[in-house]
Order: structure tokens, then sequence, then C-alpha cells
């Protein structure tokens, strides 16, 4: 056998055990969602109806909201959280390397438990939360905030809380290999420090600033978690999201719905993030 | 260093494994709607029967207040296995605890997701929750969180169930003029069936015969809706401590008769309908000064009331025993209509591959001697607590006025679903009580009628939407 060939049948045995468990858990899954669909029924009495499904869940009023919602949630919880953890890690980007315990500090939100960060939520803005108890002491209105459109912006505060240490520690590491000669020089030549972020740190952060964004969109999915504990199968309208509504499908035995509901989020999903892909090559084309 | 060619060559190979893989399964899901049955053959048969009623054989009868059809299904079981030889039935009963149940429930949805359902569903419907305290089993309609089916009749349409219809409509042996129609309707869609209805129940008004006549009231005008027997009663009830207008909620949906266009996917119920509804019920709550809580009894003092089919025996036991002639008559919708719903069911499995012997063992449930014989005999040691309608009709009984109830006609059968338990609890919330020595004494509640209206609609749409 040529060295060139044993070599690559040697790769690919070695990446064969995660290519398979890639392809069980997640291709085949992924297929079969597909299947599910494009087909109605269940079990044997499934038959093919094409794109029916897919005009008839975008039909659908509940899954327009939550989709909606959804994506809201995104383009306003993305742009947020990079922008406070960038601002962050640019705070501690010099303080991070003296004191390697802040790093973990910063991850404490992310790690503590999700039922007593709801608890806390629930004890804040309950209807007889804390911040009714305030307000009612000094003449204000109070509000059932839970259960009201600011519901999303306080489930907005509770993503950004618990999941920007998480993307701090991201961003710091990129800045980390960020070179500080580059500064040096750069201040020596008279940048400002505005001037030094824009010509120095940003076009050398934009992988950091891809691989921060694609974690922060994961979280922002597992997000759900602490939504569904705030206001169950189906929570104040405000935030009600995609997620609900394949659960709901799910309990209604309603699978080609929760299928096109997923396909559709999964197209959503991908051309996010092939368009993000290209533009972060097309940054970072310098290096190459 | 790896050839360029080979790395192309063995990218092009998974590539195609891929594809192919994807075009399999989708090709292979081309299956027809309604799935041949298996071929006849002189293999044993195993059918695996899903159900949530409970084992009561251990515990104290006295204290045990709802008939549970497990008994009756153990027994058939056993006289369906000794007449046909080869075939097993495997009986699962859901677990009674919440955990246990939602996490075995969730195992069930993936199993029919997978093609892997069970052959047979004995069911109670919609959204009753069976808790056990100490030595009783409780039923509580509405009190359930999760469900195998939260919407029989949306899922009647998703083609989980086998059509039955063929055999249903070949067997000779089965007396359909002794059934119910409209009951046997529920299990109905188009020109398929797909469930047969075993148990139902629809709201009844029971009045003192006498009082009742004396009394002034237009009886037709109450026997006529449920928005009649409300406003003749707060025009010319008189006095509310003999007339605890205590309609039983656990079935609200009974007041309407057009509720969801399944097929359509949308809501037939409108918000006015629903407030104009509301109103009358908070009316005559407010103006109700005393509300027993418990079954009342028909004496001088409690000329009329309205509970449910499930208690006529035991009210009309209660009555003789008080010497009061007792009226009894459906309750009907605001449209005139005698809504009744399926509380217990039965279908075969869409995955059945003896979908045929499957409904053999079904049809007893529906021969009378099952239905009947045993139940009244239960009914009575248990001082006729609860005895459900069946869609059978019984030939006799103690009591004419109660024959007459299990043989009404049905106008309109339904299962119950997820959104009734929502609207029981905004029911709930349009009046307020307190317990006093005399009993329960309503006060107007935190929610206002147009506002409960719009809440149901709202659980409507959700339902039809995600359903």
């Amino acid at each position: 056998m040529k060295l060139s060939t044993k070599n690559a049948r040697d790769g690919y045995l070695l990446v064969a055990p995660i290519a398979l468990g890639c392809l069980l858990f997640y291709a085949l899954p992924f297929v079969l969602v597909l299947r599910h669909s494009v087909m109605q029924g269940v079990g044997a009495g499934q038959h093919f109806v094409g794109a029916d499904n897919y005009i008839s869940v975008w039909n659908n009023e509940m899954f327009r909201l939550a989709f909606w919602n959804t994506m809201r949630f995104l383009l306003v919880g993305l742009p947020l959280i990079l922008a406070v953890s960038y601002a962050i890690a640019l705070l501690l980007k010099n303080q991070a390397q003296k004191h390697k315990l802040l790093k973990s500090v910063l991850l404490f939100p992310y790690i503590m438990p999700v039922i007593g960060v709801v608890l806390v939520v629930d004890l804040v803005f309950g209807e007889v939360g804390l911040l009714n108890k305030v307000l009612l002491a000094v003449g204000l209105p109070i509000e059932d905030w839970l259960n009201s459109p600011i519901s999303f912006w306080v489930v907005m505060a509770l993503y950004i809380w618990k999941n920007a240490g998480y993307s701090i520690i991201l961003l710091l590491s990129g800045l980390a290999m960020i070179p500080e000669d580059q500064y040096a020089a750069a201040q020596i030549d008279g940048a400002s420090g505005f001037q030094q972020f824009w010509y120095i740190t940003v076009p050398q952060m934009w992988y950091a600033v891809f691989f921060t964004t694609i974690f922060s969109l994961i979280n922002a999915f597992k997000c759900f978690r602490e939504i569904f504990l705030i206001g169950g199968t189906h929570p104040h309208e405000d935030i009600y999201m995609l997620q609900h509504f394949i659960n709901n499908c799910f309990e209604n035995l309603s699978y080609p719905k929760l299928a096109v509901a997923s396909v559709l989020l999964l197209i959503v999903v991908a051309v996010v993030f092939a368009l993000m892909y290209f533009w972060v090559n097309r940054k970072e084309r310098f290096r190459a | 260093m790896a050839n360029r060619t080979d790395v192309a060559k063995m990218k092009k190979c998974l590539t195609g494994t891929l594809i192919a893989a994807l075009l399999f399964t989708a090709l292979s899901g081309c299956a027809a709607v309604n799935p041949q049955p298996a071929q006849e053959d002189d293999g044993p048969i195993t059918l695996r029967v899903v159900t949530n009623a409970q084992d009561v054989s251990e515990l104290d009868y006295s204290n045990n207040r709802n008939y549970s059809m497990y008994d009756e299904i153990k027994r058939l079981i056993k006289a369906f296995e000794s007449d046909h030889e080869g075939v097993t039935i495997e009986l699962e009963v859901l677990p009674i605890d919440d955990e246990e149940q939602e996490t075995r429930l969730s195992q069930l949805r993936t199993e029919i997701m997978a093609g892997n359902g069970p052959d047979i569903y004995m069911m109670d419907s919609g959204v009753t929750a069976v808790q056990k305290s100490g030595s009783t089993i409780y039923v509580y309609p509405f009190a359930a969180e999760i469900s195998v089916f939260p919407d029989v009749a949306s899922a009647m349409r998703k083609g989980v169930f086998y059509d039955i219809g063929e055999f249903y409509d070949a067997d000779e042996e089965l007396d359909k003029d002794a059934l119910v129609t409209g009951v046997m309707n529920a299990g109905v869609v188009g020109d398929a069936r797909y469930v047969l209805p075993l148990r139902y129940n629809l709201p009844v008004v029971y009045a003192n015969k006498t009082a009742l006549e004396d009394s002034g009231i237009d009886i037709q005008r109450i026997k006529g809706s449920v928005t009649g027997l409300y406003d003749e009663l707060l025009t010319k009830g008189g006095d509310w401590s003999r007339c605890p207008v205590n309609v039983r909620y656990n079935y609200p949906f009974f007041a309407f008769s057009d509720l969801v266009d399944y097929d359509a996917q949308t809501v037939s119920l409108t918000a006015d309908e629903v407030s104009n509804y509301l109103r009358n019920v908070q009316s005559a709550m407010l103006q109700a000064h005393v509300i027993i809580s418990s079954l009342p009894e028909l004496d001088e003092n409690t000329v009329i009331f309205s509970w449910v089919l499930s208690s006529a025996a035991s009210v009309a036991k209660t009555s003789q025993k008080n010497e009061v002639e007792l009226e009894a008559f459906p309750l009907r919708s605001v449209d005139g209509d005698v809504v009744a719903n399926v509380t217990t069911w039965a279908a075969v499995g869409i995955d059945c591959a003896h979908p045929d012997v499957a409904y053999d063992f079904l049809r007893q449930f529906l021969m009378e001697d099952s239905q009947w014989e045993e139940r009244w005999s239960v009914a009575a040691y248990r001082n006729g607590d609860y005895i459900a309608g069946c869609p059978v009709r019984p030939e006799e009984t103690d009591d004419e006025t109660v024959l007459a109830l299990f043989t009404t006609d049905v106008d309109i059968c339904r299962f119950d679903f997820t959104a009734e338990k929502d609207f029981a609890s905004t029911i709930r919330k349009l009046y307020d009580y307190e317990i006093t020595q005399d009993g329960y004494v309503f006060a107007a509640g935190d929610m206002d009628v147009d506002t409960a209206a719009r809440a149901l609609i709202d659980a409507l749409r959700w339902h039809m939407a995600e359903g």
C-alpha cells in the first residue's frame, strides 16, 4: 500500500468513531426529521404530502408568532451580548492576565443551576415579587412582569447575565492573541485608543467574534429552559418561542408540524451561519 | 502525506453514501394511507394494550368513589384468550405517579412516532388525572397536566389509529340499534371509524317534580337550553337557597354545540357567545347565596340542581329515600343540543399487525352483557355513586327516569381536551367564595366576563395551532 493511501486510511479510521457518532445521533435523526416534514400520519399510516406541511405551518399563526419571537430574541440578544462582552473583555484584558481567578468568576452565572436562577427571577419579578413590593411602597403602579410584554426584556437580561461571562472568556482568548507590540507601535505613532481598537483589535478579532457569536447563538436556544420554567408550556405571547411550539406539537403528536418548524429553524440558522462565515473569511483573508 | 486523489475519492464515496441513505429513508416512507393488515397465519399473536384504568382490587371499595374499567378489562382479556387460542393480550397500565407517568407518556409518544405504538388503546378521555391517596384512588377531570392524547379527535385525524370501519360495518353480531348513535359518531371522521366510545357523560338537571310544577317555572324553557334554565331561574327562581344552581363545571364545554373545526383548523366558537354564557353563569353564582358543595339531595328544601349523568343512579336512590318524585332531563347547550363527552374510549393503533383480532377484542366491550349487569351491581354496592353512560342502551333499571336518561339520544358527542381544563379554571376566576356555617357564599371574582371569554378563545386558538 502506498504511504499516502495508508495515511489516508489511518486518518479516516481515527475520525471514524466521531463520524459514526455524528451520523447516528445527528445526521440520521436530521434525515428522519426531514422525512417527517413531508409526510402525514404516523407509523404504518404515513404518506407523502410534499410541501403541504410547509404551507400549513407557514400559515399557522402560532408558528409565526414563535418564529418572530425567536428571531427577535436573536436579533436583539446576539448584538447586545456581543457588545457587552466585547466591552467587558476590553476592560478586563490586562487584569485577566494578572488575575487568573477572574476567568473562573466570570463563569459563575453560566454554571449556576437553572432552577435556582429562575427562582430568583420569580422572587424579584413575580407578581408578589420584590420589584412590585418596592413599587407599591413608593406608590408606583405594579405589573405582573413575567406575564406582560416586559417579560421579553426580563428574559433578555437573564440571557445576557447568564452567558456574558462565557462570551467574555472567548473574546479574552482572542484579545490575548494580538501582539502587544502592535499597540505599542501604534501608540508611538500617536494613534488614539479608538484608532488602536478599530485598526488593530477589530481586524484581528473576527474569528474570535465569529466563535463567540456561534456559542452565544447556542446559548440563546438553551435559554428556553429558563423561559419554560418561568412561563410553562404557554407563556406570555412575547416569550413564546419556537421551542415552545415544537415541544407542544410533540405532546399533541403533531410530528409533521414540529418537523417543519425544526427544518425552517435550521435553514434560518444555517443561512445566518453561512453569511457570517463568508464575511469572516473575507475579513481574515489577509492572514492567508 | 495523503494523496489528493485518494482524499477526493473518499469524499465522493462518503457523499454518495449519505445521499443514498437520504433517498432510502425518504422513499421508504411512501406507505399507503391504509396499511394492509398482516396476512393470516397460524403463529401466536400478541396484542399490546395500554390503559390508564387502575387496578382497584386491593383498595377499600367503600372509599373508592370512582369506577375503574380495570376489572372489566381483565375479565374480558381472560375470556378472549380462552376463546382464541394462540392470542395473548399484554396489558400495560400507565403509572399513577405524576413523574413516572410523564416519563412513560414521553416514551409512548416516541414509540408512536417511530411506528412502534401499542396495538390497542383503552383510555380515559382528555386530561383526567388519576391520583392515589392512601387506600383510595380519585379520578379528577381536568386535573392532569399531560395525556397520551391531549385531544383524541385531533389524534384521529393524524392517522394514529386504525380505521376499524370495515370490521364494525361487517359485524352482524353487534346490535347497532342498541347503541346510542350520537355517542358512537364521536369516533367517526368522514367515512372512517377510528375510536369506539365506551363511556360517556352529559350534564343533567335533577328536580323535585312536584315542587317544580308548583313553582311557576316554565319547565319547557329550562329543558330547552342552559340559557333558558338560567334565565328562568334568575327571573322566577325566587328563593335561591332552594335552588343551588351548581352546574358542574367539570365539563364546561357542554354549554356549546360548536367549538372548533378540526378540518379547517379554526375556532368556531366566538368570544361573544362565550361572554353571553359566562354572564349568565356569573349572575347565577352571585345570586345563589348558598351553594352546597357536595352532591345535593332532592327534598322539600332543595328543588333543583344540575349535575352529570353518572350521578343519576345515586340521585334516584336518595330521592326515593326522601320520598321525592324525581324529574331529570339533559341540560342542553346554548343552541339546544344534547352535548355529551366521551369519558372512556378504545382504539386500535395504526401499527397493529392484527387489527381484525384487535377489533374482535374491543367489540366485547359493546356487547350488552359486559356493559350493564356487573356495573349496576357494583354501583349498588357503592350506593350508586358513579355509573357513567355507555353506548349500549340498558334494557331496564330500577328507576324509569334513570333509564330514560341512559337511553337519551345525543346530538353531539365530543372528547375532552386540554383547553377545557383552561376554561374550567378561567370560569373559577369569575367568582370568589367563602365557607360559612351554611355552606359556600359567593362574590364576584377578579376576572371579568369579557376577559374570561377572550382567554378561552385564545386557549382554543393555541390548541388548534399546536394540535
